[in-house]
C-alpha cells in the first residue's frame, strides 16, 4: 500500500521542536476543517437508534435480551443513513446526526431529552425559553436545537417509538416542571449507567471475524444439558450476529466510498479508494497498517455506542495497541510521523463528538512487566491534543518512576494551551486494582482509565456503576441523632448520641463512622437489589465479545461473564467532610470556643445572626495547607470509608467493592441536599470537589496543597480519585518554569499522590475573578517576576494578565 | 542558648518560591533592612520591628480588636479600621479576638527549629527541582546569629541554600552568612556614588567591596537588578554592573535584570505609607530588550530579563 497522501494546507508549519512535533499548535487545513466543523456541530436528537432497536424488540419479543440487542443493532446499522465527508479519512458514525447520542431506549434512556425535545416541538418553543438554566447538567444553549424535528420524524417518535414504551409526552411543556414530568412514562427498567473499557486490541488482533469465530467454536464445545444453555446458546448467536453486522456496516462505507469516488478529482478519489480498500478489510479482518487499525478500532467503538447507548466507552492503551502497526509503517516508509499525527487527530476530533463525557485515551504507563512502554503513539496523541486545543477529549496519562521526564514535562507543557490531560500515579494504582479491587498483578499494571477518573483493568471486566454515597449528609446526621436536612429534619439514618453526649473529639467521630455504616448498607443493598435484573432486559453481545471471559464463559459482561466484576462506591467532598472535623476538633474540644450544641444550633440555622462563628470556623486549620492536624483527619475519613467497603460483598461472583472519591458535577448536587457544616459552609453551597482542598482554602501554595493530598496515600481505594489543581498558564510560560512545575508534580507522585488534574483557568475566568473576588481567593497567577494571588493585586495589573491569556479552554 | 532556640524576627516564609534561586524553594524573609530603596517590593520588610496590617476584604466589623488593645491604637472609621501607629506596639492582642483573622502582625520571632522544621517539609520539592532554602528579607545578615544557626541547621538535611543580601552591611557581618550560603542573590542596583548614597542610604563602595569579598570566598553569584523608572533604569547603570560582574565577579553565574511592577502598592497601603511610584509606568518590553542587549555587550552571555511590561494599547 502506499503512503497516505496529506496535504498540510497552505499555512506553513511551525518549525519542529524538541519536545514536540511543532513549536507551537498547529493543524492542517484539512484537520481544521474538521475541527470547524465539530465546533459549530449542533446537538440533536438521536433517531436511528430509537427507530430500529424498537423495531427489532417488537419483532423479537419473548426472546432473549442477547439476541434482541443483536437484531437491534444489526437493523440500525443497516439502515441509518451514512456519509463521508469531503476532509474525512477516518469515516464512520454512530448516527445519522452529525452530533447526538444514541440512547438506549429499552432501558429508558432516551426518554428524558427526547420527551423535552418532542414537548418543544409540539409547543413550538425552544428549551432556552422554557428551561433557561438548561436540564440534567446541559446548558440551554447546548439543546436549543434538540427540537429541530423533521414531521416524519416527529410522527415516528409520538406514534410508533413512544407508544411501544409506553411514554407519554406532556400537552404543556410547562407541565415539565422537575425530573417527575420528565420520567412520568411508566415503569422504567433498570438503565446501566457505565463506565467501561472496551477491547480494542483484541480485534486488531483476530478481526471480527475471529471473534465471530471464537464463539462459533464455543457454541461447538457447549453440552447442551448444562446449566443455562439457552442463555449462552443466545449470548454466543449473538456475538456472531453482532459481528456480522459491524462488519456489514463497514462495508456500507466502503460502497458508498467506491460511490463518491466515481464524481471525485482525482486526488480524492485515490483517498476515497483508500478507504474503500480499508473498509473492505476492517474491522473484518485484521489491519495491515496504522491507518486500518484506526479505522477499525473508530468503527468498532461507534458500533459498541449504537449497541450499548452513548455512556462512557473508552478505548483503553491507546499507545500499546497501535505502536507495533505504526512502527512497522515507519519502518516499511508507509507514513511519516506527521502523517500519523494528523491520522491521530482525525480520530480525536471523531471521538469527541460524545455526550455522556467523551472517552479518555490511556497512554503511558508500565507492561505487564513492569517496564516503562511510553512510545512514539503516547507523544503522538499529546501532541493532538495540544494541536487541537483539547476539544473535551480526556487523556490519562500513567507516569511512574520509570516514565521518562520529557514525557511528564510534555503532558505538563499541555496546560499552556488547554486542559484535559490528567495525571496518573502507576504505582499507586497497580496497588490500589490489586488491594481494593482483587486484580492479579499483571492484569492491573495493564490498568486503564474508564472515564472520568474511574480505573479499572483493560477490557477484562464489567466496567463501572459509581453509586454515590453522599458523606456530608452522614456528618450532618451524626450531629443530629440521625436526621438529615434533606428528610426535613426527620430520621433518615441510625440513631446516635445526642451531642450534648459527645464528651471527646473521638465520639463525634464515632458517630460519623456509625453512620456511614449504616449508609454504607444501604447503598449496597441498593445495589445487590438494582444490578442483578439488568440482565433480564439488557445485554451487549458486542461489547462483552471484547471483554476478556466473556466468551470463555459464553456470559455476557452485565449477567457476569468478565473475568474481573466490581461495583464501585463514590465518597467525595472530602475536605468538607475533614475540614468540618477538624473545625469540631479545634474549636469545641481543643480552643473550647464554642460548645458543640451552640454550634449544632448554628447549623440548624445557616449561621443565621451568627457570621462571627462562622468566620471563626472558616479559620480553623484546613485541608490542603499541609498541616498534620487538618490532614490526618482527612487520613481518617478515607480509611473510615474504605474499612466499611470491606464489611461489604458485591452480588457478582468473584466480585468486589471498591472506593472512588472524585466529583464531576455531584458535589453541586450533594452540596444543595445538605445543611450548614462545621467548617464554615453554608447550607445548599457545594462540598468539595473530590479529594481536593475546599475551594479557596488551600493558602499555602500547591506545594502544601500537594503534600496534603497525599497524604491518604497509605489507604487502597481500589478505584479511582480526582485532586484539582487550579492555576493561570502564565505560571508555566517559561520553559524553566515548566520544569520546576514538572518537578514539583513528580515531587507529589513520589509522595504517593494519586492523581492529578489541572485547571489552567481561562481569560474568561480571570474577568468573573475580577468582578467577583470573593469567589477566587486561591487562583494564583505568575506576573512573570512574581507570582501572587488574582486578588490581591490592582486592577491595572489584573487588566494586563487578562490581556495575556488566550486559552481555550473547554 | 541552644543555637536551635535562637530566634529570628521573620514576616514570611513563602513555600513553592519558584523566582528566588535554582529550582522549588521556599523563602524565609527576614524583618529589617540596611537600604532604603523608594521602590522596595517588601515594604514590610525594611523596619526591624514588629508592624500590624488591617486586611479591609475579611473585616465583618465585629469591633473585637478595638477593645482589645491596650493602647488604644485602633478606630474604626467609614475607611475601615485605623491603626495609630505611634500607639500600636505589637503587642499582638487584638490579632486572636479577630473572629474573621482581618489582622495580622507582620514580624514574628520564630526559633531555628521551628523555621527549620516548617521548612523542611518541602524537601521532596527541592530534591525533585534541584531546589532548596533561600533567605531573605530585608537584609538577613542584621540578623547573622540567627541565620548562621539556621543556615547550619538546613545544612544537616542537605539542602541547598541560596542567600539573597543588598550587601549594604559590614562585611564583618555579612562574611559569616555568606560562608555558610550555596549561592548568593546579590542586589547591585546604582553604580554612580552619589546617587547611590542619596537613594539607598548606604555607600556603594561598602556594596562593591562586599561584591568581590563574595566572588573570592568562590560563592556562586547570581546578580540581580530591578529596572526602576528614574532610579536604575538608564543604559548606562545598567553597562557598568555589567562591567563590575565582568571584571570583579567571576564566579557570578547569572545576571537577571527584573522590570519594575506595582504589584506591592496595597502593601504599601496597608502599612499607612505613602508610595512614591504608586502611579509609576511600567518599563516597555523594547526597552528591557535594550538593556540586555548592552549588559550582553559589556561581556557577559549570561544575561536575561524578566518581569511584567508595558503593554501596546489594543
Amino acid at each position: 500500500m502506499e503512503a497516505l497522501q496529506v496535504d498540510r494546507g497552505n499555512e506553513k508549519a511551525p518549525k519542529m521542536s524538541g519536545m514536540f512535533m511543532y513549536e507551537t499548535p498547529y493543524l492542517s487545513d484539512r484537520i481544521k476543517a474538521l475541527r470547524d466543523a465539530f465546533h459549530a456541530a449542533k446537538w440533536e436528537i438521536d433517531i436511528d437508534r430509537m427507530r430500529y432497536y424498537t423495531e427489532a424488540y417488537k419483532e423479537t419479543e419473548g426472546q432473549l435480551p442477547t439476541m434482541r440487542n443483536a437484531k437491534g443493532l444489526e437493523k440500525t446499522l443497516a439502515n441509518m443513513a451514512i456519509r463521508i465527508d469531503d476532509e474525512e479519512l477516518i469515516v464512520g458514525a454512530k448516527s445519522s446526526k452529525r452530533y447526538s447520542a444514541p440512547s438506549a431506549i429499552e432501558v429508558g434512556g432516551a426518554r428524558g431529552y427526547a420527551t423535552l425535545a418532542l414537548a418543544c416541538y409540539k409547543s413550538g418553543k425552544t428549551v432556552p425559553e422554557v428551561m433557561p438554566d438548561g436540564f440534567l447538567g446541559r446548558s440551554a444553549e447546548f439543546l436549543k436545537h434538540i427540537h429541530e424535528f423533521t414531521e416524519e420524524e416527529y410522527r415516528l417518535i409520538s406514534e410508533e417509538i413512544f407508544p411501544y414504551w409506553g411514554i407519554k409526552v406532556p400537552e404543556k411543556v410547562g407541565a415539565m416542571v422537575g425530573l417527575g414530568g420528565i420520567f412520568s412514562g411508566g415503569e422504567v427498567p433498570p438503565m446501566p449507567w457505565h463506565h467501561i473499557s472496551v477491547g480494542l486490541e483484541k480485534p486488531l488482533k483476530m478481526g471480527l471475524k475471529g471473534i465471530a469465530r471464537q464463539a462459533a467454536d464455543k457454541l461447538k464445545e457447549l453440552d447442551p444439558n448444562e446449566a443455562d444453555y439457552a442463555k449462552k446458546k443466545d449470548f454466543l448467536e449473538a456475538v456472531q450476529v453482532s459481528c456480522d453486522a459491524v462488519m456489514m456496516f463497514a462495508g456500507r462505507y466502503a460502497k458508498l466510498a467506491e460511490e463518491k469516488a466515481k464524481t471525485a478529482a482525482p486526488e480524492r478519489k485515490k483517498e476515497l479508494l483508500e478507504i474503500a480498500e480499508r473498509c473492505r478489510r476492517v474491522p473484518g479482518e485484521t489491519p495491515r497498517t496504522f491507518m486500518e487499525a484506526l479505522q477499525s478500532i473508530y468503527l468498532i467503538q461507534m458500533a459498541v455506542i449504537v449497541s450499548h447507548g452513548d455512556v462512557v466507552i473508552c478505548p483503553g492503551r491507546v499507545d500499546q495497541y497501535l505502536y507495533p502497526l505504526y512502527k512497522d509503517d515507519v519502518e516499511a516508509g508507509r507514513i511519516t510521523k506527521e502523517q500519523a499525527l494528523e491520522a491521530i487527530e482525525e480520530y480525536q476530533i471523531k471521538t469527541a463528538y460524545s455526550f455522556n463525557g467523551p472517552g479518555v485515551f490511556t497512554i503511558g504507563g508500565v507492561d505487564k512487566n513492569g517496564e516503562d512502554v511510553t512510545n512514539d503513539i503516547s507523544h503522538l496523541f499529546v501532541d493532538a491534543h495540544r494541536n487541537l486545543k483539547g476539544l473535551c477529549n480526556g487523556i490519562a496519562a500513567r507516569i511512574s518512576e520509570k516514565t521518562p521526564r520529557d514525557f511528564l514535562m510534555k503532558v505538563c507543557e499541555v496546560n499552556r494551551h488547554t486542559a484535559g490531560i490528567a495525571i496518573y500515579n502507576d504505582e499507586i494504582q497497580i496497588r490500589d486494582l490489586m488491594e481494593g479491587g482483587g486484580y492479579n498483578l499483571e492484569d492491573a499494571r495493564n490498568w486503564v482509565n474508564i472515564g472520568c477518573t474511574e480505573i479499572t483493568g483493560a477490557a477484562n471486566n464489567n466496567g463501572n456503576t459509581a453509586v454515590g454515597l453522599f458523606h456530608v449528609p452522614c456528618l450532618e446526621m451524626a450531629l443530629n441523632e440521625g436526621c438529615a436536612a434533606m428528610a426535613g429534619w426527620k430520621q433518615m439514618g441510625v440513631k446516635t448520641p445526642p451531642v450534648s453526649e459527645m464528651k471527646t473529639f473521638e465520639d463525634v467521630k464515632k458517630a460519623f463512622a456509625a453512620q456511614v455504616s449504616h449508609a454504607m448498607g444501604k447503598t449496597v443493598k441498593g445495589i445487590s437489589e438494582r444490578e442483578p435484573k439488568v440482565p433480564e432486559v439488557f445485554a451487549q453481545p458486542l461489547l462483552s465479545a471484547t471483554i476478556e471471559g466473556c466468551i470463555e464463559s459464553a456470559t455476557d459482561m452485565y449477567a457476569g461473564g468478565a473475568k474481573y466484576n466490581h461495583a464501585t462506591i463514590g465518597n467525595q467532598g472530602l475536605a468538607t467532610q475533614a475540614d468540618s472535623l477538624t473545625a469540631i476538633r479545634w474549636a469545641v474540644f481543643d480552643k473550647k470556643l464554642i460548645t458543640l450544641e451552640e454550634l449544632v444550633k448554628h447549623l440548624r440555622n445557616n449561621f443565621k445572626d451568627a457570621e462571627e462563628v462562622r468566620q471563626m470556623l472558616l479559620n480553623a486549620p484546613k485541608y490542603g495547607n499541609d498541616d498534620p492536624y487538618a490532614d490526618e483527619t482527612a487520613l481518617w475519613v478515607v480509611e473510615n470509608f474504605v474499612n466499611e467497603l470491606k464489611k461489604h460483598k458485591y452480588w457478582m461472583k468473584n466480585g468486589t467493592l471498591r472506593g472512588l472519591m472524585i466529583s464531576s458535577a455531584t458535589h453541586q448536587y450533594e452540596g444543595m441536599v445538605v445543611g450548614a457544616t462545621p467548617d464554615g459552609r453554608l447550607a445548599g453551597m457545594p462540598v468539595s470537589n473530590g479529594m481536593s482542598p475546599s475551594n479557596a482554602m488551600e493558602k499555602n501554595g500547591m506545594t502544601a496543597a500537594l503534600l496534603s493530598g497525599a497524604t491518604t496515600a497509605s489507604v487502597p481505594l481500589g478505584d479511582g480519585s480526582s485532586f484539582n489543581l487550579t492555576f493561570n498558564p502564565t505560571l508555566i510560560q517559561k520553559d524553566e518554569q515548566l520544569e520546576k512545575f514538572t518537578s514539583m508534580v513528580e515531587g507529589y507522585l513520589s509522595m504517593g499522590g494519586r492523581q492529578l488534574q489541572f485547571n489552567p483557568v481561562s481569560k474568561e475566568t480571570l474577568i468573573d475573578a475580577q468582578k467577583h473576588p470573593e469567589n477566587y481567593p486561591e487562583l494564583q497567577v505568575k506576573v512573570s517576576g512574581y507570582s501572587a494571588r488574582f486578588i490581591d493585586i490592582h486592577k491595572s495589573l489584573q487588566d494586563d494578565i487578562i490581556r495575556r491569556t488566550d486559552f481555550a479552554n473547554c | 542558648m541552644n543555637s536551635k532556640e535562637k530566634t529570628g524576627l521573620i514576616f514570611n516564609i513563602q513555600r513553592h518560591s519558584t523566582e528566588d534561586g535554582p529550582g522549588i524553594r521556599t523563602t524565609v524573609f527576614l524583618k529589617g533592612c540596611s537600604m532604603r530603596c523608594p521602590w522596595c517590593h517588601n515594604p514590610e520588610a525594611i523596619k526591624a520591628t514588629p508592624e500590624l496590617v488591617w486586611y479591609a476584604s475579611k473585616c465583618i466589623g465585629a469591633r473585637h480588636c478595638l477593645e482589645a488593645c491596650p493602647q488604644g491604637a485602633l478606630n474604626l472609621t467609614e475607611e475601615g479600621v485605623i491603626i495609630d501607629r505611634s500607639l500600636c506596639d505589637g503587642c499582638e492582642k487584638c490579632v486572636p479576638v479577630c473572629p474573621a483573622g482581618a489582622l495580622e502582625l507582620l514580624g514574628k520571632r520564630q526559633t531555628v527549629d521551628e523555621v527549620a522544621k516548617k521548612v523542611l517539609r518541602e524537601k521532596v520539592f527541592y530534591e525533585k527541582s534541584g531546589g532548596g532554602i533561600t533567605i531573605s528579607g530585608g537584609e538577613p545578615a542584621l540578623q547573622a546569629p540567627f541565620v548562621m544557626a539556621l543556615m547550619k541547621a538546613i545544612r544537616e538535611a542537605d539542602v541547598h541554600i541560596a542567600l539573597d543580601t543588598c550587601a549594604g552591611v559590614k562585611w564583618k557581618m555579612l562574611g559569616p552568612v555568606v560562608e555558610l550560603a550555596d549561592l548568593v542573590l546579590l542586589d547591585l542596583k546604582i553604580m554612580d556614588e552619589d546617587a547611590h548614597l542619596k537613594v539607598l542610604g548606604v555607600p556603594l563602595d561598602l556594596v562593591l567591596e562586599n561584591a568581590k569579598k563574595i566572588a573570592q570566598l568562590k560563592k556562586s553569584i547570581w546578580v540581580r537588578t530591578p529596572v526602576i523608572p528614574g532610579y536604575t533604569d538608564n543604559e548606562d547603570n545598567i553597562r557598568k554592573i555589567a562591567g563590575f560582574i565582568k571584571e570583579y565577579l567571576p564566579t557570578v553565574e547569572r545576571y537577571d535584570i527584573l522590570a519594575f511592577n506595582n504589584l506591592c502598592s496595597s502593601k504599601y497601603e496597608r502599612l499607612g505609607r505613602p508610595w512614591e511610584l504608586e502611579t509609576a509606568e511600567k518599563i516597555t518590553k523594547e526597552k528591557m530588550e535594550t538593556l540586555a542587549k548592552a549588559a550582553k555587550e559589556e561581556g557577559l552571555d549570561f544575561v536575561q530579563w524578566s518581569g511584567l511590561t508595558k503593554l501596546e494599547e489594543n
